[in-house]
């Protein structure tokens, strides 16, 4: 296990890098940092000439790549459009998108997995069809499109949740967000559970184990269950940076002051540190949670190996 | 015994498999869904190509004295903030939303399978590299990714956005061709053509292109909603398409911050957005649907062949008796089990799961599926004690390793922790006698037990079984179709036909002096040592489908005998004597010769 992990860790190492390059040379090699800096202004030459030097601008790129990836590791990603130094934006930023991801997430899980498995347990039922028209309308509509109905219709006509979230971020605040953020995973969870479970249920071992006379509710919980959530475990733990990536819509319309808000505020100004830095942690994060289901899954299901 | 209805899931599985594509289309067009969806999309293609069909007006004629305002006479969707017609916008807006979905998703499956086939295909070097690179495009969040590279780029074309999203969306079609066409290559019918020394280039196109394209064909339909849904969402933050490109994005972010005062300018894009998501998604399901579907059944259809004369209902009856039948879609209308006296379908559902595993336990055919793969096989017979005998997880433990050693299975004590695939057929198979035997129920059902093992471990199994059942003086029904291994362990047969008993008997009666020409056929098929240069014999025919079970006596149509008689009713099993029955009309001509 131990050779597994470490295995991982190192395949991880070039994704990384090549991940973090593109990036980097997107957002530095086609925009030009300076000239977004005085943005409609024209800057003097001097100045300009001034600045690229002291940001290394004039070096190779995998040079001034290098120089960047160095200071992220002593934990400086440079500096907002406003001197703000980027690490202390993210200080902010991360709680606040983290709760919002932990309360989405949960919600994924509760309601998405809850739906699978009532669905694929009585598969071409009512129920079922419920479930899957459900899953369908939530697929088809926009994140964007029901985040703004639903903070219409429950923040601002029924009242029954505040439409915008406030600075403090409690949790109760974010239940709001968290299903608009939830949503589309929530029915691809829900529908690759049921099909899993739909599966799985005719297996001779299911059979097995009713012919050994298990009451149905160790059936279903320890025999079918085990089995059958092992995929919707692959695709929970990739959601969670696509969570965190989506965010940057759900946080937009809620005005919530997170990794989301800063990045696009990054993104409007042109700072390059800021986008470069956030996305580079919002990758990590992907790539951790990558690493984590594989390790997850080779403890889950024993057939795979540790090689 | 009870007599078994059983209801198959599909009955095209009878029909001969036509081609995968032909049948996929055959299910497709049953497929309401599949109609809904295509006329959706029709009418969406249509417009984006002549909007003017719809509406006189332009997008683009905009009077700001008109802003905000709702509907009037020839402007039935209202205006918006810039006072342009929201019906003609919203018209206007399907070209952008199809032609980027439609372009998106052809660049994306052109370059995941020209990637992915060539990855899978080649392997080695190849694939390393090229996974890699997959890798490190998958390692971006899609919209992320595409929020940082728009905004850099400063697009705002059909065409930045199309490239862009293709290039963020192949690794995902990729990774499905690269496993489609690996496991295409692995088929035997690629390696014959090998073999025969076809050239890399015919490989690919003839062989493996139409065996890997429908996975493809599967996520990339499905993926057409999501590219749709994208680049609204990209254009909604201000990064995908720029005015005066007419996007159901831009016109609901613009809207969006008015929704207090006008929603109509939002409602009616947002409306046509999720509806021309929804229309690609449905076509995604239901192509998924047709190409899945025909996998299964032409996969079911040849596990039938396989197993031959067993299609004749002997696994549906002991499953019925164990009341494990999957209902719907079996039902049994009449008759009934009796066990000890009682009733078994007239019990309650929890009586009767009480006696499962306890007093009636039942082995499997295939032990390699009918054990969890994911539980030790120490959880799963120590499950055995847990349940029916409330012992504690240890000490149903003990007892598990006590029964591996029963079964004879070596170094019991450290193989408890192991799984089901880490054992041999053999061993697999003594894990799932154990299993039966650990309540000393009254009555074990085996199910073929020896059919999946080789014929030196199916003696071994054969005898251990016997062994076992004479040392717990228990019930046996085995249920096979090797008269062999009958002769050696039976006491009693009773032979099955068309779901039906036609004969049972004392074991040497029976091969003595069969009373049944179905029977008779069978022993007859036996090789013998003893008679040399004969040609072997075989039934002729095949057993019925039992959808379709034949007028009168089942056997008739392949019965040497057959009467007019045969074919018109249907016989009683007729007494013969102590222990001897026989259902055929003809049962005495039968015995003597």
């Amino acid at each position: 296990m131990g050779r597994y992990v470490i295995r991982r860790l190192l395949q991880m190492v070039p994704v990384f890098i090549g991940t973090t390059f593109l990036i980097f040379v997107m957002v530095y090699a086609l925009g030009d940092p300076v000239a977004a800096m005085f943005g409609d202004r024209t800057p003097d030459p001097a100045t300009a000439a001034q600045i690229r030097e002291s940001l290394h601008l004039n070096d190779p790129l995998w040079s001034q790549y290098l120089q960047y990836m160095a200071g992220i590791f002593r934990g400086d990603f440079g500096t907002a459009f406003n001197g703000t130094p980027v690490a202390e934006l993210m200080g902010s930023a991360f709680p606040n998108t983290i709760k919002l991801t932990l309360v989405a997430f949960a919600i994924e899980v509760v309601v998405g997995v809850g739906l699978g498995i009532v669905a694929g347990m009585r598969r071409g039922r009512l129920v079922d069809t419920g479930v899957l028209v459900f899953t369908l309308l939530v697929i088809s509509i926009p994140t964007f499109v029901t985040g703004y109905l639903l903070q219409y219709f429950i923040g601002v006509k029924l009242a029954w949740a505040a439409p915008a979230v406030s600075n403090d971020v409690a949790f109760g605040e974010l239940l709001l967000p968290g299903i608009v953020l939830a949503g589309v995973s929530l029915a691809y969870v829900a529908r690759l559970t049921r099909t899993s479970i739909a599966e799985n249920i005719r297996s001779d071992y299911i059979r097995t184990a009713t012919a050994k006379g298990l009451p149905r509710r160790r059936v279903v919980g320890v025999h079918l269950l085990r089995n059958s959530l092992i995929p919707v475990i692959t695709f929970l733990g990739t959601d969670i940076g696509a969570l965190m990536g989506g965010a940057i819509v759900t946080e937009r319309i809620f005005n919530i002051q997170g990794v989301g808000y800063q990045l696009y505020q990054g993104i409007l100004r042109q700072n390059a540190p800021t986008v470069v830095g956030f996305v580079t942690i919002l990758v990590v994060v992907f790539l951790a949670a990558n690493l984590i289901v594989d390790l997850l899954y080779a403890v889950l299901d024993p057939r795979i190996r540790y090689a | 015994m009870p007599e078994i209805t059983e209801q198959a899931p599909a009955t095209e599985a009878a029909a001969a498999p036509r081609s995968l594509w032909g049948d996929a289309w055959r299910d497709l067009r049953r497929n309401p869904i599949f109609y809904i969806s295509a006329v959706l999309i029709l009418f969406l293609v249509l417009i984006s190509i002549w909007p003017s069909l719809l509406t006189g007006t332009s997008p683009y004629a905009c009077d700001l004295g008109r802003s905000q305002q709702g509907p009037a006479p020839g402007h039935p969707f209202g205006f918006t903030t810039q006072g342009c017609d929201v019906y003609a916008r919203t018209v206007y807006g399907a070209r952008a939303s199809v032609v980027v979905g439609i372009c998106t998703t052809l660049l994306a499956a052109l370059l995941g399978c020209v990637f992915g086939g060539l990855a899978g295909f080649f392997g080695g070097w190849w694939d390393a590299v090229l996974s890699r690179i997959g890798d490190i495009f998958f390692g971006i969040p899609v919209l992320l990714g595409g929020i940082v590279f728009l905004s850099v780029i400063k697009g705002g074309s059909i065409f930045t956005v199309v490239l862009l999203m293709s290039v963020l969306g192949w690794p995902q079609i990729a990774r499905i061709a690269r496993s489609a066409v690996i496991s295409a290559k692995q088929q035997d019918y690629v390696q014959a053509a090998r073999a025969l020394g076809a050239s890399t280039p015919r490989m690919l196109l003839r062989h493996i292109a139409p065996n890997a394209l429908a996975p493809v064909i599967v996520v990339a339909t499905i993926a057409l909603g999501t590219y749709i849904s994208l680049e609204a969402t990209l254009s909604f933050l201000g990064v995908g398409l720029k005015p005066p490109t007419v996007s159901w994005g831009i016109d609901i972010s613009s809207a969006a911050t008015q929704i207090r005062n006008a929603p109509h300018m939002l409602l009616w894009p947002a409306g046509a957005l999720s509806i021309t998501v929804l229309a690609f998604i449905m076509l995604g399901d239901a192509v998924r649907d047709a190409l899945n579907g025909v996998n299964y059944s032409v996969s079911a259809g040849e596990t039938l062949a396989v197993l031959g004369e067993s299609g004749s209902g002997k696994s549906v009856t002991a499953q019925a008796i164990m009341g494990i039948l999957d209902m719907p879609p079996a039902k049994i209308p009449r008759g009934e089990i009796r066990f000890r006296g009682e009733d078994m379908l007239t019990m309650s559902a929890d009586a009767r799961r009480r006696l499962r595993g306890a007093k009636i336990a039942m082995i499997f055919q295939d032990a390699l599926s009918s054990l969890n793969p994911v539980l030790t096989v120490g959880y799963q017979l120590g499950e055995m004690f847990r349940v029916h005998q409330g012992l504690s997880k240890k000490a149903a433990l003990a007892k598990a390793v006590e029964l591996m050693d029963r079964v004879k299975i070596p170094a019991a004590r450290s193989r408890a922790g192991d799984f089901p695939h880490q054992f041999s057929g053999g061993m697999r198979q003594r894990i799932m006698i154990a299993m039966a035997l650990a309540l000393e129920p009254d009555l074990i059902i085996a199910d073929e037990p020896t059919t999946a093992l080789d014929v030196t471990v199916q003696a071994q199994v054969m005898d251990l079984l016997a062994e076992l059942q004479a040392e717990y003086h228990m019930g046996l029904i085995l249920i096979t179709h090797d008269l062999g291994v009958v002769a050696d362990v039976a006491d009693k047969i009773a032979v099955m036909y068309a779901g039906r008993i036609v004969e049972t008997a004392p074991v040497h009666e029976l091969y003595k002096n069969p009373a049944h020409p179905y029977t008779r056929g069978l022993l007859d098929s036996i090789p013998r040592l003893d008679q040399k240069g004969q040609e072997l014999y075989a039934i002729k025919g095949l057993p019925p489908n039992l959808l379709n079970i034949p007028q009168g006596c089942a056997f008739h149509p392949r019965c040497p005998k057959a009467q007019d008689l045969c074919r018109t009713d249907t016989p009683a099993l007729h007494t013969l004597g102590e222990g001897r029955r026989s259902a055929c009309h003809f049962w005495k001509e039968t015995v003597n010769g």
